[in-house]
């Protein structure tokens, strides 16, 4: 997993395959996860016999054999982009039905990743763990539009702007996508202390 | 201009759109207005599903928020979520007649003045990747030639979509509906800073985005991002 343009390095990885894969991406500049991040969308490389020639020189660096398939999944929402989540197999072989689980882990990580960078390493803050796109579907586009006000309203990144509006749903225990029509419709605005 | 010389042009400009490097948010935007005008709707839109069969609105012929909700509210219930699951047309000439199928969604949309609703698959062979969605504000069927016609629009919708497949080499549909989907919240998130940073709507905001994408020659998915990342700060007036 890879965060931030910036600071581009590893947080986690599960074993020692992972933890070369993560390596030699970032080494060689080339790879899923480098190509998820660029172009903002899910690399899903299935078979990676013939699908890891677009990546030869990461391909090269692999033991071989101990790749079969490798799945690269942006953190992100929208123009929020905080890392990539990559996943192998050592058989080929598409994620078929996981593929939807996958996707919910990664948003569920994108989540965790924005909060955790909010309340900072001894913070106890729980934003009421609401599940986002699935259970907001009739208010994402409010949801979405209300983080841009804030953050083109205060001058905050996006990512900072996303996290004050579910803290403040949150600490009032009303629903996000209730807060977020309010700020678009200026009824509340959020000052500079959220 | 004869309706047929109409048609022509908006294929025409349609195909033109699917170069190499092609903004899959402008197309939809395009074929949204194209609806608009070719089939005398009142008001269209596209939704896409995700993975987990959740419906987006991508594209709507207008921003207003309350459209939008009334597109968003079909994942309870509404000719989209049914044309989804079956994968054939809805036709309801008239909304009225629809309260007891779909209460809260037939009560929406009459609240907005709309009195017929027609949904289309977007179909790539068997699989059904989402719903065209059209809006009348007089109580009458669509002509079966005006279904085709529309069938049509949501036939290039579906190409354009996955026309990327062809340029980017191996990417799946799953990667593709992502992007569309993702790229569809970059210009939510960039509405709204713009709003927040000029304090206008966000209806307003989005007009002034596209119209400069258009006069600039931008890609919108890259000018909303470059807008919501902050990139791009120059007043966007009219």
């Amino acid at each position: 997993m890879m965060v931030d343009e910036r600071r581009r390095g590893t947080v986690a990885t599960s074993d020692a395959v992972a933890d070369r894969i993560e390596q030699l991406q970032f080494g060689l500049g080339e790879g899923p996860c480098i190509e998820s991040f660029t172009t903002r969308r899910p690399v899903l490389a299935a078979d990676w016999a013939s699908e890891s020639r677009r990546w030869p020189a990461f391909a090269d660096g692999l033991e071989a054999g101990s790749v079969g398939a490798m799945f690269a999944l942006p953190l992100q929402i929208g123009a929020i982009t905080l890392g990539v989540l990559d996943l192998y197999r050592t058989a080929p072989g598409s994620l078929g039905s996981a593929l939807g689980d996958a996707l919910l882990a990664a948003e569920t990580v994108t989540l965790a990743l924005l909060d955790a960078h909010e309340r900072g390493p001894d913070g106890d803050g729980d934003h009421g763990g609401e599940r986002f796109s699935a259970s907001l579907s009739e208010t994402e586009v409010q949801v979405y539009q209300a983080t841009g006000l804030i953050s083109g309203e205060l001058g905050v990144p996006l990512e900072e702007a996303f996290v004050r509006l579910r803290a403040h749903a949150f600490a009032r225990d009303r629903l996000v996508g209730e807060v977020a029509r309010d700020i678009i419709a200026r009824r509340i605005r959020l000052d500079g202390e959220g | 201009m004869t309706r047929e010389r109409q048609l022509v042009g908006a294929f025409v400009e349609m195909a033109d759109t699917l170069v190499v490097d092609f903004d899959v948010a402008e197309l939809l935007h395009q074929l949204a207005d194209h609806c608009v005008e070719l089939l005398e709707a009142a008001a269209a839109g596209l939704m896409l599903a995700d993975e987990r069969n959740t419906l987006h609105i991508v594209a709507a012929s207008s921003e207003r928020t309350r459209l939008l909700e009334l597109f968003q509210l079909q994942n309870h219930q509404g000719p989209c979520l049914d044309c989804f699951d079956s994968g054939e047309p809805v036709r309801v000439p008239d909304l009225a007649a629809a309260a007891e199928r779909w209460p809260v969604f037939a009560d929406h949309a009459q609240e907005q003045g709309f009195a017929s609703v027609h949904a289309l698959p977007l179909r790539l062979r068997s699989t059904i990747i989402g719903a065209l969605n059209l809006f009348g504000t007089t109580p009458t069927p669509m002509s079966e030639a005006d279904l085709k016609v529309a069938q049509g629009l949501a036939d290039v919708a579906t190409i354009g979509i996955l026309q990327e497949r062809a340029i980017r080499r191996g990417s799946t549909l799953t990667e593709q509906l992502q992007h569309a989907l993702n790229s569809r919240v970059i210009i939510e998130q960039a509405k709204g800073v713009l709003a927040g940073r000029e304090s206008i709507d966000v209806d307003e905001a989005f007009t002034r985005i596209r119209s400069y994408a258009r006069s600039n020659n931008l890609r919108l998915t890259d000018l909303a991002h470059a807008i919501a990342t902050g990139q791009h700060s120059a007043r966007l007036s009219v």
